[in-house]
């Protein structure tokens, strides 16, 4: 029987391509963000073990410090995805929410949670108080960054349950996870691919860090940042072919015969990919150069959109036989668009005055960052 | 009835929901009171040269931006998470209807948190006349997040009649405007911007108690007088905010409060107005315990004062939320959804209303979770039915069959289990605890009838369904009250006995 609720009769308030252009950009940067969270917070147990080195313990502290604002910026931007996605697909959504129940729910709780401890560690990552109780701090460490693996996980199990209504029934009636992982093939393969690129993308945060006013050995810290990042981005190449493969063959046969927009968004991000894989190798020996780290940010940034499009390209393909965007009935609301267009530039003016602002405020002497962290 | 149910046992969805949002409220009003106060202290200080005012600010500006940059922030997507759990419907029409009221809040969001944190960060660090520039940029958009949602949250109470008009013919986001600026949003916005300013002041105080009244007398004895100048303005202009507000709701809906008020004498409150007392009262006590122990001994008024006020304005907050809540009922969206999602005004084609729809054709019939072999069993159930026999007890076992008790557990999930549980918050078990079946089948045949002169129309949605889905019920809700007891019914229990088939 056929599980899907009818879509929403109000229908759309924007056209199609509207909606999913806001919401591939909002998801965009809010990846970016929460790449540094899941990966900054691994990235931190690693060189939590190094702190005895002066450069580790510097760029530990100050990877400590953007976390929190990172996290709450990856929150913040996590809305405008939210909202968009429930436009959407809203049928498909909110179903996948209330069968993961308790979970959906858990999973704002476990992030409170994560927030709390990164501020417990913050309290007790004095330079003072570098090698005292070491069990503790890696035992945060550790509660941390699995926090924000397992609250990936809960994402992935989600976005997994959109695709995939032929499992509904059985996942909410029977066990949530005994019939994900049994009857959804990419559930695995997507989720190690999404943590892994989460890593891959995060590395580059830290060649910014490592390159930041006053940074000792300079070149070690980025070049560390720049390691991991071009360790992932390997790993995920291997896990790209996994997941293709965990994907329905007629889809991936389209696919390589370009036959389909698929099969174009696809072959863009692979476009993206392999001068971005050059840059980062590059970034490996020269991790102090600034036109290339632009460069590779830009080609990162860019293929996180890429990879964003291609994502939800696939749901369509994948739900087309449920559901196309194409039965919405649409009856655009001018009016609040343009409100709401007009307010996103004006946000982006006043972002723009307050970066001058605190230009103009941290242009002066003192090394900020030591204050921010304090 | 699309979706699956979210049962969450003994506390109910409802309560997770409250639980979440009346931090959520306190917050974010706090956040919008907060970001008016910090650059009217500020400016105060630079007008007079107060450069001790200035060392006490920026720890309150610190506490604020961990505030709503976390909790703000994580509680307001605890509650989009959780209304999507618990009414999926209704945040359907909420979310197509307003979308980009609240992506325009986003953006507004956005803002508030960066100024805010700009603020902080600059403390001392820019010239004081920029720094109180982004001061006033952080009140302007905090404010302006308040002016979005208040508009979709009066919304669901008072939609309003251009809206209503349209409702369910498809052409709803034709009218986003007169929706937004519905009949409550004006005194609402007042109500609501006022409680901002008193709880600006409350935990102006609470910062303020944590100044050493010995070293800093004078500095902790003017920060609390002024601050507490900040709890004045609500309670004098709250109460006709508040007329205003409740001359806006439909009387339909202000009958839940006024039925409260008029029968004070004989104690038959609504559910209502004793929240609203409640209202009354804490904040009564708020001002009380601000006027005699900070303003008139501020250099003793410690931390436990502060917090003790803390806790009687979250109880305030609370219940006001819990009143505006429980005035809605039985809606969700205002004389067009009810709570448990099913529509009140007709729906696409034939234009009938989800009620007769469900009334006709049975309201599992659209229910998608329900296995193959339940529908068959139910189909019999049906047949055995409508073959007018009434089928006699000694015909059938003692049991009810467990696909019936399904399909009578599917009814309460669906139509129930939006405002009670089994057990506990609004429990059925308790309700129904003195009820045999037949009394159960009244209570739910008046559910059903939805008659004008009924009691239960002012707080609950109709019961919708075919009779044997409706028997099923009141089969389903006889077993969880009296499950396990030698409970006889008086009449012939209508049952399809495994032995039937
Ligand atoms: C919109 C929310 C809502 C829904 C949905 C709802 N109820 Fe209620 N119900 C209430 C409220 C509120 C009360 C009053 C509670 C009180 O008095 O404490 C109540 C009271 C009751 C009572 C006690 C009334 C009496 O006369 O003793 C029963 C029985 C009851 N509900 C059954 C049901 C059943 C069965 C359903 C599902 C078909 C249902 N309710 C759906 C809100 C709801």
């Amino acid at each position: 029987m056929d599980l899907i609720p009818s879509p929403d009769s109000l229908g759309l308030p924007a056209p199609v391509w509207l909606l999913l252009l806001l919401h591939d950009v909002t998801q965009t940067i809010h990846f970016l963000f929460m790449n540094f969270v899941l990966g900054g917070s691994w990235f931190l147990l690693w060189l939590h073990f190094g702190r005895k080195v002066d450069w580790k313990e510097q760029l530990y502290q100050r990877c400590l410090s953007v976390l929190p604002v990172a996290l709450s910026m990856a929150i913040t931007f996590g809305i405008g995805p939210l909202l968009f996605v429930q436009v959407l697909y809203g049928q498909f959504f909110y179903t996948a929410n209330i069968i993961m129940g308790h979970f959906w729910l858990g999973l704002l709780l476990i992030l409170v949670i994560a927030f709390y401890l990164i501020y417990v560690l913050k309290a007790k990552s004095g330079s003072d108080d570098r090698f005292s109780s070491p069990i503790l701090r890696l035992t945060l460490h550790l509660a941390i960054a699995l926090s924000f693996t397992f609250i990936a996980l809960l994402h992935t199990a989600n976005a997994v349950l959109v695709l995939t209504p032929e499992i509904w029934e059985e996942a909410y009636t029977g066990s949530l996870w005994g019939t994900l992982l049994s009857r959804s093939e990419f559930l695995i393969p997507r989720y190690l691919h999404n943590v892994v690129g989460a890593i891959g993308i995060g590395g580059l945060w830290i060649v910014w860090i490592g390159n930041y006013r006053g940074s000792l050995n300079a070149s070690d810290q980025a070049r560390s940042g720049a390691v991991m990042s071009l360790v992932a981005t390997f790993i995920q190449m291997i896990l790209g072919f996994w997941y293709l493969a965990a994907l329905p063959t007629d889809l991936v046969k389209s696919l390589m015969r370009f036959d389909s927009t698929l099969g174009w968004h696809f072959a863009s991000s692979i476009l993206v990919a392999m001068p971005f894989t050059v840059c980062l190798f590059a970034l490996t020996v020269i991790p102090c150069h600034r036109l290339l780290r632009w460069i590779t940010s830009g080609l990162g940034a860019l293929l996180v959109f890429a990879m964003v499009v291609f994502s939800e390209k696939l749901r369509e393909v994948l739900l087309e036989n449920y559901f196309t965007l194409a039965e919405w009935k649409v009856d655009t609301q001018w009016g609040p668009i343009l409100i709401f267009l007009g307010l996103f530039v004006f946000g982006l003016v006043v972002l723009a005055w307050i970066a001058w602002a605190l230009w103009k405020g941290f242009g002066q002497p003192g090394d900020p960052s030591e204050e921010i962290s304090s | 009835m699309n979706y699956p149910a979210w049962d969450v046992p003994h506390i109910g969805s409802g309560w997770v929901i409250g639980s979440i949002a009346i931090f959520h409220v306190m917050i974010s009003h706090f956040a919008v009171g907060g970001g008016l106060y910090l650059p009217m202290a500020e400016s105060r200080a630079l007008k007079k040269g107060r450069k001790d005012w200035l060392e006490f600010l920026p720890n309150h500006a610190k506490f604020f931006l961990i505030l709503t940059g976390v909790y703000g922030a994580v509680s307001g997507v605890g509650i989009w998470f959780a209304i999507g759990l618990a009414s999926p419907e209704g945040t359907s029409t909420l979310i197509h209807n307003f979308v980009f009221g609240w992506a325009i809040e986003w953006v507004f969001f956005i803002i508030e948190l960066s100024t805010a944190a700009v603020y902080y960060y600059t403390w001392n660090r820019i010239p004081e006349r920029l720094h109180l520039k982004v001061g006033w940029l952080y009140a302007g958009a905090s404010f302006f997040t308040l002016f979005i949602i208040n508009g979709i949250l009066t919304f669901m109470l008072t939609p309003g009649a251009a809206w209503l008009e349209v409702a369910g013919s498809g052409q709803e986001a034709s009218r986003f405007f007169q929706a937004f600026f519905n009949p409550t949003y004006w005194p609402s916005l007042f109500l609501r911007t006022l409680v901002c300013v008193s709880l600006a002041g409350l935990w102006a105080l609470v910062t303020a108690s944590r100044l050493d009244g010995n070293k800093q007398g004078a500095l902790k004895t003017e920060v609390i007088r002024w601050s507490f100048g900040w709890l004045l303005p609500a309670f004098f202009l709250m109460p006709i905010c508040f007329l205003w507000y409740l001359y806006q709701v439909p009387e339909s809906q202000s009958q839940l409060l006024g039925l409260g008020i008029s029968t004070i004498g004989s104690g038959t409150f609504t559910q209502v107005t004793r929240t609203a007392l409640i209202t009354v009262m804490t904040s009564a006590t708020i001002l009380c315990i601000a006027y005699f122990v900070a303003y008139r001994n501020p250099r003793e008024f410690g931390f436990g004062y502060a917090v003790c006020l803390l806790v009687l304005g979250l109880a305030a907050t609370g219940s006001t939320e819990k009143a505006r809540e429980m005035l809605r009922k039985p809606y969700v969206v205002g004389e067009h959804m009810y709570s448990n999602g099913i529509r009140k005004t007709p729906v696409g084609e034939p234009h009938i209303s989800e009620v007769e729809k469900f009334n006709s054709e049975g309201y599992l019939t659209q229910s998608l979770w329900a296995t193959e072999e339940e529908r068959v069993a139910w189909a019999e159930f049906d047949h055995a039915w409508n073959g007018g026999v009434q089928l006699a007890s000694e015909t059938l076992g003692p049991q009810v069959a467990p696909e019936t008790l399904r399909r009578g557990e599917l009814m309460f999930q669906g139509q129930c289990l939006a405002c009670h549980t089994r057990d506990a918050y609004r429990s059925m078990k308790n309700f129904l605890r003195d009820r045999d079946l037949t009394s159960i089948r009244n209570m739910l045949g008046m559910l059903h009838d939805y008659k004008e002169d009924s009691p239960y129309r002012a707080f609950m949605p109709p019961l919708v369904g075919t009779e044997t889905e409706r028997e099923a019920l009141a089969l389903y809700l006889n077993e969880m009250a009296h499950g396990g007891e030698q409970a006889q019914p008086a009449e012939p229990v209508h049952q399809v006995a495994r032995t039937n088939n």
